[in-house]
């Protein structure tokens, strides 16, 4: 009875575990039918075992039964009376179910034969329980906060952090591996299978967190070039300037613009509409030709607006005066949810300062901005010079350096000439032209890569209109080249664009992975940089939609360091540095255990030779090497019994455990000299002469057969 | 069979018919032991046939003082088997010092049977005026107790008493049994319809308690086939032993095999198990436990051991717990029940074993 009991509870964790996997890619029916079938599995298997069907059987007949039941599914797919008879919905629900409910079922009871007759392999199902149970929200823990949305959207609803909630996941996880545990008999298992599940869970972990962290900032680095060097290296950078890859408009993660990670949160003092209702957050600006792209300026004068570096002091920038047309200065606090590598802020900052982490379990860092907003209206803009009075003329010369091609001028003059008279000289509505040109002429894709000599010319002037694919960065080098063609200062920055609407009112807005931009820009007199956005009007990729309103309050909240009833861990604790000190060593430290192992292991195995006459080394030995080659002896049966049972293939040891009842049980040593040793020697011969070559080598590197050897 | 396996190491045949230790070394006497019950297994397993699992047990109970209860059904062979236990073993004692002990008695057990009916009874004896003890059917080396749940639970007191103690009250006359009294009882396990069946406290007095069941198709064409052949056997054939050879065993046997404290232990601590054990209403007794020890010892013997392992627990346990268990509701087989209890005990028993080698 207490074998069904624990088969019953297994199944109900098991079923659990099952819900919270199949949640995202089956419909009602499949979660139910999964749940039902793991159910079923885990007391048939349990039915198997006592029935003492062999392991290969039992497993066999699962996989059968759920082969049977998939391919009773495909009567759903293969015929059209099914969905004649119950409709379309009904039969999708039946197929749906009997397709997961056969899989659920051959995979459980798979598991659940194997931990019952090995249960070193229980580790094994908690393990998969285990992650099964924390996969949906795996998410969350690899930088999307508050995934899975299903789970978060409603605690939100009523009111919780769903962190609290996620804790109690973890929690509740906790105490069901902790049950299942004790379902082991002894302390030894139950501590062994501890440390595998510790073992693998840690081995899981390493390589995902670092992952995460890695692979996050070429992510966040935004979708423009992240430049892999800082500029003070860029002779080393020119030196490889051949490379095609290196130096082409193409983008190294093209899908980053797909990922939706939240990179920081932005607090503004003040509202404030941009100039074309999007915020711009710069963190890399690209002036300088270089023969085939524009990259970071070297020279000495040019983008000193553009500050990279997280400030230490309060730092003023030289950036567009106070008195700058069109455009307003607004104060945010910026706290970054990842490690980005470079400082961003609104553009254009005139005013960094440090600031105290509002929320150090949450952000990684955070800084105060003012930054001289344009927020005018195009009007604000037009009628005014290009460049600046103050520029030396290799200041010009480097804002509006272009490839040597006649095509762009012909195209730029084509452009112009579109204009009417009045606006002929005007860069802003010059600018615009262009913008109007491109957004009516190139697709946004993601698709097309250009990695030839003169990437942007390959993009503008492809063999036909049709190869006019491309992205932000793409578009925003040819506007610029345009520009510069047409005499009028342009650059391309790299950063976030974020729509204004996504604040819904409020004064905290989230900055995404997905918002990741390049844009041109183009300087005036009076204003300063101002960004122009050009959005092609063919699209291949639909924008992501914002749907993590509740998040950016919360979020905005904490940055603002009001939000004291969100979840608040102080700095890492000791206890957790140590342990993650101690997680980074763990293959150094499974080395050092197989070592160890082996160790006691051949130790065990020679002792014998030292004292030929005792029984115990000797006896021990051959425990040892049955327990290689799999022969242990169960819990609660004799030596007697187990020797007779291996006596079928190694008669000696018979001799051998009837030598040490004799020694032990009656007290009296009558062993001859060397006996003891020799009966080892036999049994070992033996049991080799009885296994094929493939088990004799296992045994021969098992690491630890003493462990079982009782 | 496995007294058939051991003669290879046994070669001393005593012809000595001393109950008393004749000054042998320890392996001697214990060698002597063996190859008397190797000798009355094989003569017992000619005449038995397809009953070695029996015959084992049964021998195994003489040796160790003890009584068995054989539950079976009509025809099964226990009279044969009782028989010719009985008759294997020779009187070798003078003829006026027998007095009026026999080789083998059987009783048949009937609601209407008294007391005195098994007994014994004293009659006067108007030639000289004087009571005159006219023992029983009691009075034998074997005794099978044909029945015994059919007869009022007065006549089974008066058996078991006659067990425990080995004497028989007559008269206030207290009458010794023979050293070598040994009952084998029988009931059938099916038709209870009009029976006393023997209570928890009564079974306790019996060793073992074997269930028999019927017998392997080539043992039953054999016992046709040999049937003849058995009848014609003489009554001198039978005898294969001597009583004294069978005392003497005993002796040895309990003297001389080796009980080790973990082996104590091993036993008291499946006693425990036992009587925690939810299923079990009722545990065993101490007394199953002293009961225990000759039985293990001489399945130690009978292996040609002279010290008690795992696996004479592992053997004789069962066998002897398992009747004594009162289970509660729900719980059927006392067997199992045992077996789980022994478990641990083994476990404990195994590893204590490899502990303490040298």
């Amino acid at each position: 009875m207490r074998a069904f009991r624990t088969a019953f509870a297994y199944g109900l964790m098991m079923a659990g575990a099952w819900v919270a996997v199949s949640w995202d890619f089956a419909l009602f029916s499949g979660m139910v039918a999964g749940g039902g079938a793991v159910m079923v599995a885990s007391i048939g298997a349990t039915i198997a075992y006592r029935a003492r069907l062999r392991l290969w059987l039992a497993i066999v007949t699962s996989w059968l039964v759920g082969l049977g039941v998939l391919g009773l599914a495909e009567i759903f797919v293969r015929f059209s009376w099914p969905a004649e008879v119950l409709g379309l919905q009904e039969s999708l629900f039946w197929l749906d179910g009997l397709r997961t409910g056969g899989t659920a079922f051959a995979l459980a009871f798979t598991l659940r034969t194997l931990s019952l007759h090995y249960r070193a392999l229980l580790a094994v199902e908690i393990v998969v329980i285990a992650a099964a149970v924390a996969a949906p929200v795996m998410a969350h823990r690899d930088g999307m906060i508050a995934r899975p949305l299903w789970l978060a959207d409603w605690f939100w609803q009523q009111g919780w952090d769903p962190v609290y909630a996620f804790l109690g996941l973890g929690v509740v996880g906790m105490f069901l591996v902790a049950g299942a545990l004790s379902q082991a008999r002894r302390t030894s298992q139950t501590l062994l299978a501890l440390l595998v599940v510790l073992l693998v869970a840690g081995v899981l972990t390493i390589p995902l967190h670092s992952r995460s962290a890695d692979q996050l900032l070429p992510q966040v680095g935004g979708g423009g070039q992240q430049p892999q060097q800082v500029p003070g290296k860029d002779g080393e950078n020119a030196s490889k300037r051949p490379s095609t890859s290196e130096d082409s408009l193409q983008n190294k993660d093209n899908q980053s613009g797909q990922s939706q990670r939240p990179v920081a949160v932005v607090v503004f003092h003040k509202d404030v509409e941009p100039f074309g209702g999007v915020y711009y957050f710069r963190h890399a600006a690209f002036s300088q030709f270089n023969g085939v792209r524009l990259v970071e300026s070297t020279h000495s004068e040019a983008d000193l607006d553009v500050v990279w570096r997280f400030p230490t002091r309060k730092r003023v920038i030289p950036g567009p005066p106070d008195y700058a047309l069109g455009r307003e200065k607004v104060a945010m606090d910026v706290a970054l949810l990842t490690e980005h590598q470079r400082l961003f802020a609104l553009t254009d900052a005139v005013e960094l300062e440090p600031m105290a982490n509002p929320s150090p379990g949450r952000f990684y860092r955070a800084y105060r901005v003012v930054s001289s907003v344009p927020s005018g209206a195009v009007d604000d803009f037009l009628f005014q010079q290009a460049g600046s009075e103050k520029w030396s003329e290799e200041l010009w010369a480097h804002y509006t350096r272009v490839p040597e091609d006649p095509r762009y001028i012909e195209l730029a003059t084509r452009i112009d000439a579109t204009l009417r008279d009045e606006f002929r000289e005007d860069p802003m509505a010059r600018a615009l032209s262009v913008k109007q040109y491109l957004e009516e002429t190139t697709i946004y894709s993601f698709k097309q890569k250009y990695t030839g000599d003169d990437p942007t010319a390959e993009f503008l002037f492809g063999s036909s209109a049709e190869d006019r694919k491309g992205y932000c960065v793409h578009i925003a080098h040819a506007a610029a080249t345009l520009l510069r063609t047409l005499n009028i200062p342009a650059r391309v920055s790299a950063g976030y664009a974020v729509a204004s609407e996504n604040l819904r009112g409020g004064s905290a807005l989230l900055v995404k992975s997905g918002d990741a931009h390049a844009w041109v820009e183009i300087h005036l007199s009076d204003s300063g940089w101002v960004p122009i956005e050009i959005v092609p009007t063919r699209k291949e990729v639909e924008p992501a939609s914002f749907d993590e309103e509740d998040l950016q309050r919360l979020l905005g909240e904490m940055a603002r360091g009001e939000g004291k009833s969100g979840w608040e861990p102080a700095e890492p604790s000791p206890l957790v540095i140590w342990l993650k000190r101690w997680l980074k060593r763990t293959p150094w430290l499974l080395g050092l255990l197989v070592l160890g192992a082996y160790g006691v292991t051949w130790y065990r195995r020679w002792r014998p030779l030292l004292t030929p006459a005792a029984v115990r080394p000797a006896y021990r030995a051959c425990l040892d090497r049955l327990a290689a080659a799999g022969i242990v002896r169960e819990y609660g049966e004799s030596r007697e019994r187990f020797a007779l049972r291996v006596s079928r293939q190694a008669p000696s040891f018979l001799a051998l455990t009837e030598q040490l009842n004799r020694e032990v049980l009656r007290g009296a040593s009558t062993v001859l000299p060397k006996r003891a040793y020799r009966l080892g020697v036999s049994t070992v011969r033996e049991l080799a002469s009885g296994l094929p070559w493939w088990r004799r080598i296992g045994a021969l590197v098992h690491p630890a057969p003493w462990w079982w050897a009782k | 069979m496995v007294v058939g396996q051991m003669n290879n190491q046994q070669q001393i045949v005593s012809s000595s018919t001393d109950v008393t230790d004749n000054g042998s070394s320890s392996e001697d006497q214990l060698a002597e032991a063996h190859d008397v019950l190797r000798r009355m297994f094989q003569h017992i397993s000619s005449v038995v046939i397809g009953r070695d699992d029996v015959i084992e047990l049964v021998l195994i109970a003489l040796v160790a003082d003890g009584h068995v209860l054989l539950e079976d059904y009509p025809g099964s062979g226990k009279t044969t088997l009782a028989k010719a236990l009985g008759q294997s073993i020779l009187d070798d004692r003078a003829e006026d010092a027998r007095g009026v002990v026999e080789r083998f008695r059987r009783i048949q057990f009937t609601p209407d049977l008294l007391p005195s009916d098994i007994t014994g009874t004293s009659i006067f004896e108007p030639a000289n005026g004087t009571l005159r003890f006219v023992p029983g059917p009691i009075f034998a080396h074997v005794v099978l107790a044909d029945e015994i749940n059919r007869t009022s639970p007065k006549v089974q007191s008066a058996l078991l008493e006659a067990m425990g103690e080995k004497q028989v009250t007559v008269d206030d006359g207290t009458r010794l049994l023979d050293e070598l009294f040994f009952v084998i009882a029988t009931q059938n396990p099916l038709d209870l319809a009009g029976t006393y069946p023997l209570p928890v406290a009564q079974l306790d007095r019996f060793l073992f308690k074997i269930r028999m069941s019927h017998i392997s198709r080539d043992s039953e064409l054999d016992v046709l086939r040999t049937v003849q052949q058995r009848r014609e056997q003489t009554d001198e054939a039978n005898q294969c032993v001597s009583r004294s050879e069978v005392l003497r065993a005993r002796h040895a046997t309990h003297r001389l095999v080796h009980i080790h404290p973990l082996i104590h232990e091993a036993l008291v601590d499946t006693a425990t198990q036992l009587r925690n054990d939810r299923r079990v209403y009722q545990g065993v007794s101490t007394r199953s436990l002293v009961l225990a020890l000759p039985a293990l010892q001489t399945r130690a013997m009978l292996y040609g051991r002279d010290y008690v392992d795992a696996s004479d627990l592992e053997y004789v346990l069962p066998r002897v717990f398992a009747h004594r268990l009162a289970l509660g509701v729900g719980a059927v087989d006392a067997d199992l029940v045992v077996e789980d209890a022994m478990r641990p005990v083994l476990e404990r028993l195994a590893r204590a074993v490899l502990k303490q080698g040298s």
